[in-house]
C-alpha cells in the first residue's frame, strides 16, 4: 500500500476517535435533555433519623431498647427472684405488665423548655402484678433516672387513693391461654356429640377459637367472662364465623386449675354447663342449626378476589421531604411538635408549635370505648374499654402504600409489655406530607380587577393504627398551614358478629348465613392542653341570634336581623357540654391578650362527631366511661388529673379508678393553665358492606382546632407555595406562576424504595 | 515512516473507533434515563359515541349559536344584546339545556325509546312591551330549532312580574353611572378630603334584596376603595347610598337615602352641606396599599415543591364531552348557569344508584349595622353559580394532572362565552386506606386497599366568595356531594360604635368581618334498585333488660328502632329536631341477606341555622327550615329555588314549603332534599380569604344492604399477604410492584390559563 495513503486513512482514523471520544464525553454529561437535569428525584429516607441534636429536647420521646432493658434489669434486681416473666405468670406470680416513660410534670418540662431550667429527670413507670403477696395488689412504681436508675418509688397511692385490688388487673395473654386450656382441654370434650353434630369437632376442638369480651361480670370483685366461639379460617378474620355457642368462665381464681365454666349459651338457650348441654342434647332437646365451617371462597376473605390492575394514583416528592423526623421530633418550617404513643392511651403529641409559638401542650388520645347489643350475651353485655387492652400495645405495622402513602417516613415503636425483654413493632407510626388536592384557599377576580390568587393545601399527617381485636382503629393527627389542627378517628377492620337467631335482627342486620353483625357505638376521648398564647386562658362562647328590629332608613318595616352573641364561661360546669345537647357553635380557649384588632387571641374547637345519645346514666358501669356523658369539657389542668380514664376500669367498672366526671366540680377556669375533653363517635349498625371489612368512608369522626383572631391575619399568607397571578401577567411563565415551573422543576420519575413490611411477630 | 508501524497504528486505530462506538452505542441503551409515564389527557375528550347518550350535556356552542339565531329571528327587531340592554328594552337574558322529563329520559337510556327532544330553555326580558315582564321559553328541537312555546305561566302559575327579573350587568354599570355622574358629583369636597377621591378610586357592592317589600327595586350600594390587584371587599370607606332603579328609564331614577357613620341624609348634598359647615364628623380611609394586608399575592419567594399527585399508569378514568366513565363508575356531570353543578343517571357497576344528584341553591344572610350588610340575603342563583365559574387553575384548584372540562354559558349577553376549563375531573389519592386489617390473632395476615375516589370540581366565584363545589364517587359505592368556601368576607365599615362588635370581629383598622350563615341546598333524585323507593328510618335506644342468666342483674342494651315513614310530612326534618341516625332510602328488593336494599343519606353540617319564620323573607328559603326533607317527585317540583326569589323575595311563587303536602312515600319515585349550614363569625384569619378548613358541609350517600357484600373487595387494587409470604415480590403484593411502575417521570401538562 502507498504510504501516503496510509497516513491519509491514519490522519482519518485519528480524527474520527476524536470525534467520537468527544460525543461520548457529551453523552454522558448531559442525557440528551437539559444539561444537569436529575431524572431521578432526590431520595427519601425511608424511615426516621435517629435523634442526635442534644439541644432538642426528649423529654417526651417514648422509651429506647436500652432504657426498657435497664429499667428491667433494675426492677429485677429490686424485686427480688420470685419476679416471673410475665409471658409465663400465673395470677399467683409477681410479674411485671408493663414498662413505659413517666411523663414529666408539665411545670418542669415547661420550666427546661422555656426557661432554659435543667431537664426534669427521666422516668419510667412500671406496672407490676404481686400475684405471690398474701394479699395480691398490682403497683405502679416509678424507677429512675434513666438511663440508668438508681431509685423506685411506688407512687400507687398517689395516683389511685389507694392500693389497687388485684381483681382490676389487665388479662394477660398467659391466662388467656390458661382459659383456652380450660374450655379446650377440659370442657369442650364434654359435648363432643353435639360438638360433632354442628359443628366439625376436631382436634379437641382446636379449629374453633375463642373471643374475650369484657366487661368480666355483673358486679365489681367479679372476673368472669363471656367468651364466644368462631370458627378458625385460615387466613381470614374469625369474627364473622360465630358457630353458636357462648361460655361463662370465671376466673378469678389465683389458681387456674379452679377456674369453671358458670353458664353456656348455645344458639339461643341457656344451660348450666357443657354436660348439661350435651344431655339435653342427646335427649334430643336442642334445636341444632348446623354451620358450615367453609369460609373458603365467598368474600370472609381478604384476599383479592380479582388480579391487580394499574398503578392507583400516589403522590411524589420531586424535591424531596419537606418535613423532618429526628427521634421523636417531627419539624418542617411551619410545625414542630413530639411525638409519643402511649403502651394503653395511645398516640400523643407535646409541645405543638406554630411558626415557632407553642399552641399546645399535649393532645393526647385518652380512650376508646365500644358498646354494644345483641340477643346473645357476649353481645349484649359487651363494653369494650380499649385503653385497657392498650391503642398503643395493639399497634400494628403500617403497610407502605396502603395505609400511609408510599413515600411516607416509618418510624419503629418499642416496648416492653408483657414480658421481659424489649420488643418492636416495625413501622408503627407513619409521618408524611399529603397534597390535599383542594385549596386552602382561592379567589378568581374578574370584576374591577382581574387576578387569581390562591394556595393548594398540603397537610403534615402523624398517624398509627390500632387492631383490638377485630377492629383497626387509624388515628391521625393533621397539621394544617395556617395553624390549624385536626384530629381524626377512622375506623375499618372485621366488625363483631354473633350467631344469628330469634330476634336477632332487633339488634343488627344479617350479614351472612348465620351471622348477625352486632349494633355498636364508638367513642374515642381526647384531651386537649391548649396553652392559648400562654399558659392563662379563658373559654368564650359565641353563637348567633335573630333579633327583631325596626328597619333604621324605614321603620315602619320590620327586619330580623342576624347578631353574635358572646359569653364567657366562668366554671367547669358551665363548660361541660352534654351530648346530644346544642353546644354554642362558636367555643374557643383564648388568653387575655389581643390580637392588632383588640381581640383576645384563641384557638376554637370545631367537633365532627355524629354521636348520639351516651349510655344512660342509671346503668351501673357507666361511671368507669362518664367521660362519653360529654361532647367537650374544660376543666383546670391537673397533675392528679392526667387521664380522663384507666385502665383499671375495664375489669371494675362499676368501681371505677378514674371517673372523669370527678374532674367537674365547679372549679374556676377563668385565667386558669385550662385542659379541654373531647368526645367524638358514631353509632355503627352493621350491614352486608361491612362484609369483610368496615370502610373508612363516611366513618371518620374528630375534631378541629382552629386559630380565631390568634393571628392578625391568616399565616398562610407566608406560605412557599402561594399563587397569585394578574390577568396583564403571563400565566404560563415560570417567574410569574410557580405552576408553570412544575412541567420541568416536577419531571424526575420519583425514587421509590423497595417494599418492606414490619412483620407479624414483634422482636 | 516506516509502512509496517504506520499499518499498524491503523489497525490500532480501527480497533479504537470500533471499541468507541461500541461503547456510545451500548450507554445510550445503558444510561439510567428513567421513561416517562403514559400521558395524562388534560383536557375532556369530546363527546364521540352516538350511543352514548347526551341527554344530560350542556348545550355546544353551536347549539347555542343555533337558538340565539332562532330566537332572534323569531322575537322580531325590538331585540337588543343583553350586554347593553336598558330596563326598557327586550332582551335575550340566558339560553341553556332545557333538562328532558325523566320518564322520558329512563324510556330511551333504559328501555330503547328514542330520547326525548333536545331543547333549550331561554329566559327573555320583555321590557319594551306596555306590560313588561319577564318570559320562559322553551325552543328546539336542538340541533336545528323550529318552534318555540312560551311556558313562563306552566312552570310559574302566571306571568313573571318585570321587577322580578335577575339584574343585567347592564343595569349594574347603569347604576354606577348614575352615581358616578349624578350623585357623587354633589359632594366633590367631601370625597376627595376624606376618600382621597379622584374619580376612579371607589366602586360599588350591592346589597341585595333591594328592598322592602315586593315591586321594590331600591338597592343599598356600598362604596369601597378600588385599587388594582387588591380586593376591594376588605376596603369599605364608610358610605352607603339607597339608589332607587326601579324605573324602566335610568333618567328617573334616583338616591333616596345616604348613610355615613350611623347616620342617615337626604342625599350627598346634604352631606356635603355638614361637612363644609364643619358639623360632619368623619374618618378618613387610606387607599390600601397594593402589597397591603388584601393583597393575594405571595409574601414568600417560592420554595421547595409540594407532594404532588401523580398517576403512573395514566389516568384510569375517561371524559367525554360530560360523560365521565371509570372502571366503576359513570355519569354525566352538567353545569347549569344558575343552579351550578349536576350529575346524572349516576351508575355503580352499570346499575343505576341515582337520576340526579345537584346543587339547588347557595343562601348566605348577613348582620351588620349599617344598611347595605345588614340587608343582605344572596341567594346566589340568580347572580348564577355556573356562570359564576371561572378556570380552575391546575395545581392549586385540582391536582396538576387533572382533565379540564370547557364549559359554554349564554347569559347576560348575546354571545356564547366560554369558560375555559371551568370544570375539572381527577382521581384522589387520599393517602388514606379505603379498609385494611391486620390480624395477629390465630392467623397472620394483613388485608387492606388503598383510598381513592374520582372528584369532579367547579368553582363558583360569586362576588366575594369561592364556593368550591365537589362530586366525589368512592370505590365503594358511596356518592358524596360536598362544598368548601373560601375568597373574601364581606365587610362593614367599623364607625366605632359599641354596638358594631356585635356583628362580628374587627379584622382591619376599620374594617368589620360582618356575620353570615351560610346555607345550602342540595337535591338528590336516588333510584334505588329501581323507581320505586321507601323511607326506612333507623336508629338505637337503650333498654333495660335482665341478665338472662343472672336475672337479679340489669343491663342497658342497646336495641335497634325502625320505622317506615309512609308521609311527606312524617319525613320533613326541622333543623334541631333529631334525625334518625340511619335514614335511608330502599327498593322493596332485598340483598341476599333478606335486608331491603337501601342507600343511607348521611349528613355533614353542623347545627344549621335559619331565619325566623315570622321574617317575610322566610317563605323564598323555605327548604333551609329542614335539614333533610323527602318528597315524591314531580316534573313540577323540579327546583326548591328560583333566580326570580332575589328580586321579591316577599312573595315567592312556589316555595319549597309547599311541595311537602302529606303525599304517600310508599312506594313512590322519591327525592331527598339536604340543607347543610354553618354559622361564620369573620376573624382576623379570614382575611385576606377564608380558609376551606372547616368550611366545609355536605352529605355522602352510602350503600345499605345495598350489596350483599363489601363491592371493593373486587378492585383490584386488593393488597393481601400471609405471615411467611415475601412481601417484597410483586408477584405476592402488588404494593411492591409501585418502585418498577412509579419509577417514571410524571407527564405534567404544560400550565394553560386564559380566563382572567
Amino acid at each position: 500500500m502507498n504510504q501516503k495513503t496510509t497516513l491519509v486513512l491514519l490522519a482519518l482514523a485519528v480524527i474520527t476517535i476524536f470525534a467520537l471520544v468527544c460525543v461520548l464525553l457529551a453523552g454522558r454529561g448531559g442525557d440528551g435533555g437539559e444539561p444537569g437535569q436529575p431524572l431521578h428525584c432526590p431520595a427519601v429516607s425511608p424511615s426516621a433519623q435517629p435523634w442526635t441534636h442534644p439541644g432538642q429536647s426528649q423529654l417526651f420521646a417514648d422509651l429506647s431498647r436500652e432504657e426498657l432493658t435497664a429499667v428491667m434489669s433494675f426492677l429485677t434486681q429490686q424485686l427480688g427472684p420470685g419476679l416471673v416473666d410475665a409471658a409465663q405468670a400465673r395470677p399467683s406470680d409477681n410479674c411485671v405488665f408493663s414498662v413505659e416513660l413517666h411523663l414529666p410534670p408539665k411545670a418542669a418540662a415547661l420550666a427546661h423548655l422555656d426557661r432554659g431550667s435543667p431537664p426534669p429527670a427521666r422516668e419510667a413507670l412500671a406496672i407490676v402484678f404481686f400475684g405471690g403477696q398474701p394479699q395480691p395488689n398490682v403497683s405502679e412504681l416509678v424507677v429512675g433516672p434513666l438511663p440508668h436508675p438508681t431509685h423506685l418509688r411506688d407512687v400507687t397511692v398517689e395516683h389511685h387513693g389507694g392500693p389497687l385490688p388485684y381483681h382490676r388487673r389487665p388479662v394477660l395473654i398467659r391466662e388467656y391461654l390458661d382459659i383456652d386450656q380450660l374450655i379446650f382441654d377440659r370442657e369442650l370434650p364434654q359435648a363432643a356429640g353435639l360438638l360433632h353434630h354442628c359443628c366439625f369437632y376436631k382436634r379437641q376442638g382446636r379449629n374453633l377459637v375463642t373471643m374475650t369480651t369484657a366487661p368480666r361480670g355483673l358486679q365489681s370483685g367479679d372476673r368472669a367472662t363471656w367468651f364466644g366461639l368462631y370458627y378458625n379460617i385460615s387466613g381470614a378474620g374469625f369474627f364473622l364465623h360465630p358457630v353458636g355457642l357462648e361460655l361463662l368462665v370465671d376466673h378469678k381464681a389465683l389458681d387456674p386449675a379452679r377456674w369453671t365454666i358458670q353458664k353456656v349459651f348455645f344458639q339461643g338457650r341457656y344451660y348450666d354447663s357443657l354436660a348439661h348441654l350435651e344431655d339435653q342434647f342427646e335427649a334430643g332437646l336442642v334445636n341444632v342449626v348446623l354451620v358450615p365451617d367453609n369460609g373458603t371462597g365467598g368474600s370472609w376473605s381478604l384476599k383479592s378476589q380479582v388480579p391487580p390492575g394499574p398503578a392507583p394514583p400516589l403522590q411524589f416528592l420531586p424535591q424531596g421531604p419537606r418535613f423532618s423526623v429526628q427521634g421523636s421530633r417531627v419539624s418542617s418550617s411551619l410545625w414542630t411538635f413530639s411525638f409519643g404513643l402511649g403502651a394503653f392511651s395511645g398516640p400523643r403529641i407535646f409541645d405543638i408549635r406554630f411558626q415557632g409559638e407553642r399552641l399546645a401542650y399535649e393532645i393526647s388520645l385518652q380512650e376508646a370505648l365500644a358498646i354494644y347489643g345483641g340477643n346473645s350475651p357476649a353481645a349484649m353485655l359487651t363494653r369494650y374499654i380499649d385503653g385497657s387492652f392498650g391503642m398503643g400495645k395493639y399497634s400494628t405495622p403500617l403497610t407502605r402504600g396502603v395505609d400511609c402513602p408510599y413515600l411516607a417516613t416509618y418510624v419503629d415503636w418499642h416496648f416492653l409489655l408483657e414480658s421481659h425483654t424489649p420488643k418492636t413493632i416495625r413501622d408503627a407510626i407513619c409521618v408524611f406530607e399529603q397534597n390535599q388536592g383542594l385549596p386552602l384557599r382561592r379567589h378568581h377576580s374578574d370584576f374591577y380587577s382581574h387576578y387569581f390568587g390562591g394556595l393548594a393545601e398540603t397537610v403534615l399527617i402523624l398517624r398509627s393504627v390500632s387492631t383490638l381485636l377485630n377492629y383497626d382503629y387509624l388515628w391521625d393527627m393533621v397539621f394544617h398551614p395556617n395553624g390549624a389542627i385536626e384530629v381524626r378517628l377512622h375506623a375499618t377492620g372485621y366488625i363483631s358478629s354473633a350467631f344469628l337467631f330469634g330476634a336477632a335482627r332487633r339488634y343488627g342486620n344479617q350479614v351472612r348465613e348465620h351471622t348477625l353483625g352486632t349494633v355498636h357505638t364508638h367513642s374515642a376521648h381526647f384531651k386537649v392542653d391548649l396553652d392559648v398564647g400562654g399558659l392563662e386562658n379563658w373559654v368564650w362562647a359565641e353563637d348567633m341570634t335573630y333579633v327583631p328590629t325596626a328597619v333604621p332608613w324605614s321603620p315602619e318595616h320590620q327586619m330580623q336581623r342576624l347578631q353574635v352573641t358572646r359569653k364567657l364561661l366562668e366554671t367547669e360546669e358551665q363548660a361541660a357540654f352534654p351530648l346530644g345537647g346544642t353546644p354554642p357553635r362558636y367555643v374557643y380557649l383564648a388568653s387575655n391578650h389581643s390580637n392588632k384588632w383588640g381581640h383576645p387571641r384563641g384557638y376554637r374547637i370545631q367537633l365532627l362527631s355524629f354521636a348520639g345519645e351516651p349510655l344512660p346514666q342509671n346503668s351501673s358501669l357507666e361511671r368507669a366511661f362518664s367521660w362519653g356523658r360529654y361532647q367537650l369539657a374544660v376543666t383546670q389542668r391537673k397533675e392528679e388529673e392526667p387521664s380522663s380514664t384507666s385502665i383499671y376500669n375495664q375489669n371494675d367498672p362499676r368501681a371505677p379508678t378514674v371517673d372523669f366526671a370527678d374532674f367537674i366540680n365547679n372549679e374556676t377556669i377563668a385565667g386558669e393553665d385550662l385542659v379541654a375533653w373531647v368526645t367524638a363517635g358514631f353509632l355503627h349498625i352493621p350491614h352486608a358492606e361491612d362484609v369483610p371489612n368496615t370502610v373508612t368512608v363516611g366513618n371518620a369522626v374528630g375534631f378541629f382546632l382552629r386559630p380565631y383572631n390568634f393571628f392578625d391575619q391568616d399565616p398562610s399568607f407566608d406560605s412557599a407555595d402561594s399563587v397569585y397571578f394578574q390577568g396583564n401577567q403571563d400565566a404560563g411563565a415560570c417567574e410569574v406562576n410557580p405552576l408553570a415551573c412544575l412541567p420541568q422543576s416536577a419531571a424526575c420519575a420519583p425514587d421509590l424504595p423497595a417494599f418492606s413490611h414490619g412483620g407479624f411477630s414483634h422482636n | 515512516m516506516n509502512l509496517k508501524v504506520v499499518l499498524v497504528f491503523l489497525a490500532l486505530s480501527l480497533i479504537t473507533i470500533f471499541a468507541l462506538a461500541y461503547v456510545l452505542l451500548t450507554s445510550h441503551g445503558g444510561t439510567s434515563q428513567p421513561p416517562r409515564c403514559p400521558a395524562v389527557s388534560p383536557s375532556a375528550q369530546p363527546w364521540t359515541h352516538p350511543g352514548q347518550s347526551q341527554l344530560f350535556a350542556d348545550l355546544s356552542r353551536e347549539e347555542l349559536t343555533a337558538v340565539m339565531s332562532f330566537l332572534t329571528q323569531q322575537l322580531g327587531p325590538g331585540l337588543v344584546d343583553a350586554a347593553q340592554a336598558r330596563p326598557s328594552d327586550n332582551c335575550v337574558f340566558s339560553v341553556e339545556l332545557h333538562l328532558p322529563p325523566k320518564a322520558a329520559a329512563l324510556a330511551h337510556l333504559d328501555r330503547g325509546s328514542p330520547p326525548p327532544a333536545r331543547e333549550a330553555l331561554a329566559i327573555v326580558f320583555f321590557g319594551g312591551q306596555p306590560q313588561p315582564n319577564v318570559s320562559e321559553l322553551v325552543v328546539g328541537p336542538l340541533p336545528h330549532p323550529t318552534h318555540l312555546r312560551d311556558v313562563t305561566v306552566e312552570r310559574h302559575g302566571g306571568p313573571l312580574p318585570y321587577h322580578r327579573r335577575p339584574m343585567l350587568g347592564a343595569e349594574y354599570a347603569q347604576m354606577w353611572k348614575h352615581l358616578k355622574e349624578v350623585e357623587l358629583p354633589k359632594a366633590p369636597v367631601f370625597l376627595a378630603s376624606v376618600f382621597n377621591y379622584n374619580g376612579s378610586t371607589l366602586a360599588p357592592l350591592h346589597a341585595t334584596p333591594s328592598g322592602l317589600r315586593s315591586g321594590d327595586r331600591a338597592t343599598w350600594i356600598a362604596l369601597y376603595h378600588n385599587i388594582s390587584g387588591v380586593g376591594i371587599f376588605l376596603h369599605p370607606v364608610g358610605l352607603e347610598l339607597l339608589l332607587d332603579h326601579r324605573a324602566l328609564d335610568p333618567a328617573h331614577w334616583a338616591v333616596q337615602r345616604v348613610f355615613y357613620l350611623g347616620r342617615y341624609y337626604a342625599d350627598l348634598g346634604q352631606l356635603e352641606w355638614e361637612f363644609k359647615a364643619g358639623r360632619l364628623e368623619v374618618v378618613r380611609v387610606p387607599l390600601p396599599l397594593p402589597n397591603g394586608a388584601s393583597s393575594l399575592k405571595s409574601r414568600a419567594s417560592p420554595g421547595p415543591l409540594p407532594p404532588l399527585h401523580f398517576s403512573p399508569q395514566g389516568s384510569q378514568y375517561s371524559v367525554q364531552g360530560n360523560l365521565v366513565a371509570s372502571s366503576l363508575w359513570t355519569f354525566t356531570f352538567g353545569h347549569g348557569v344558575f343552579s351550578g353543578m349536576r350529575i346524572f343517571d349516576i351508575r355503580f357497576k352499570g346499575e343505576r344508584v341515582a337520576y340526579e344528584v345537584s346543587v339547588q341553591e347557595c343562601v348566605s344572610v348577613y348582620g351588620a349595622d349599617s344598611p347595605k350588610t345588614m340587608m343582605t340575603r344572596y341567594l346566589d342563583s340568580s347572580y348564577g353559580l355556573g356562570r359564576h365559574s371561572r378556570g380552575l387553575v391546575r395545581g392549586v384548584d385540582c391536582p396538576y394532572q387533572s382533565t379540564m372540562v370547557d364549559i359554554h354559558i349564554l347569559v347576560g349577553t348575546g354571545a356564547v362565552q366560554l369558560l375555559p376549563g371551568a370544570v375539572c375531573v381527577f382521581e384522589e389519592a387520599q393517602g388514606l386506606p379505603l379498609r385494611r386489617h391486620h390480624n395477629h390473632l390465630e392467623s397472620h395476615f394483613y388485608g387492606g386497599l388503598a383510598g381513592s375516589a374520582l372528584v369532579v370540581r367547579s368553582v363558583s366565584s360569586v362576588g366575594n366568595y369561592d364556593y368550591i363545589w365537589d362530586f366525589v364517587l368512592h370505590p365503594n359505592g358511596a356518592l358524596e356531594g360536598r362544598v368548601h368556601a373560601t375568597g373574601y368576607i364581606n365587610t362593614a365599615f367599623l364607625s366605632g360604635g359599641e354596638e358594631s362588635l356585635l356583628f362580628g370581629n374587627r379584622v382591619g383598622e376599620r374594617v368589620l368581618g360582618a356575620v353570615h350563615t351560610h346555607a345550602f341546598h342540595f337535591k338528590l333524585d336516588l333510584d334505588v334498585a329501581g323507581l320505586k323507593n321507601w323511607v326506612v328510618a333507623e336508629d338505637v335506644v337503650f333498654k333495660p333488660v335482665a341478665a338472662p342468666w343472672s336475672p337479679e342483674h340489669q343491663l342497658q342494651r342497646p336495641q335497634l328502632t325502625r320505622q317506615v315513614l309512609g308521609r311527606e310530612d312524617l319525613t320533613a326534618f326541622s333543623l334541631g329536631n333529631p334525625l334518625p341516625r340511619y335514614l335511608s332510602l330502599a327498593s322493596n328488593q332485598t340483598n341476599a341477606w333478606g335486608h331491603q336494599r337501601g342507600y343511607r343519606i348521611q349528613i355533614h353540617s353542623p347545627l344549621g341555622i335559619h331565619m325566623p319564620l315570622e321574617s317575610d323573607m322566610e317563605r323564598a328559603l323555605s327548604w333551609g327550615r329542614y335539614q333533610l326533607v323527602v318528597t315524591r317527585r314531580k316534573e313540577e317540583e323540579s327546583q326548591s329555588s328560583s333566580i326570580y326569589y332575589q328580586n321579591d323575595i316577599w312573595t315567592p311563587t312556589m316555595a319549597f314549603a309547599d311541595f311537602i303536602n302529606n303525599e304517600t312515600l310508599l312506594g313512590e319515585d322519591l327525592v331527598a332534599w339536604v340543607t347543610a349550614s354553618f354559622l361564620h363569625i369573620p376573624h382576623a384569619e379570614d382575611v385576606p380569604n377564608t380558609v376551606t378548613l372547616g368550611n366545609r358541609v355536605g352529605f355522602l350517600l352510602r350503600p345499605y344492604n345495598f350489596f350483599d357484600e363489601d363491592p371493593s373487595i373486587f378492585s383490584p387494587g386488593s393488597v393481601y399477604f400471609e405471615k411467611g409470604q415475601d412481601t417484597g415480590l410483586c408477584s405476592v403484593n402488588p404494593v411492591a410492584c409501585i418502585p418498577h411502575l412509579a419509577t417514571c417521570v410524571p407527564d405534567m401538562p404544560l400550565f394553560f390559563y386564559q380566563d382572567l
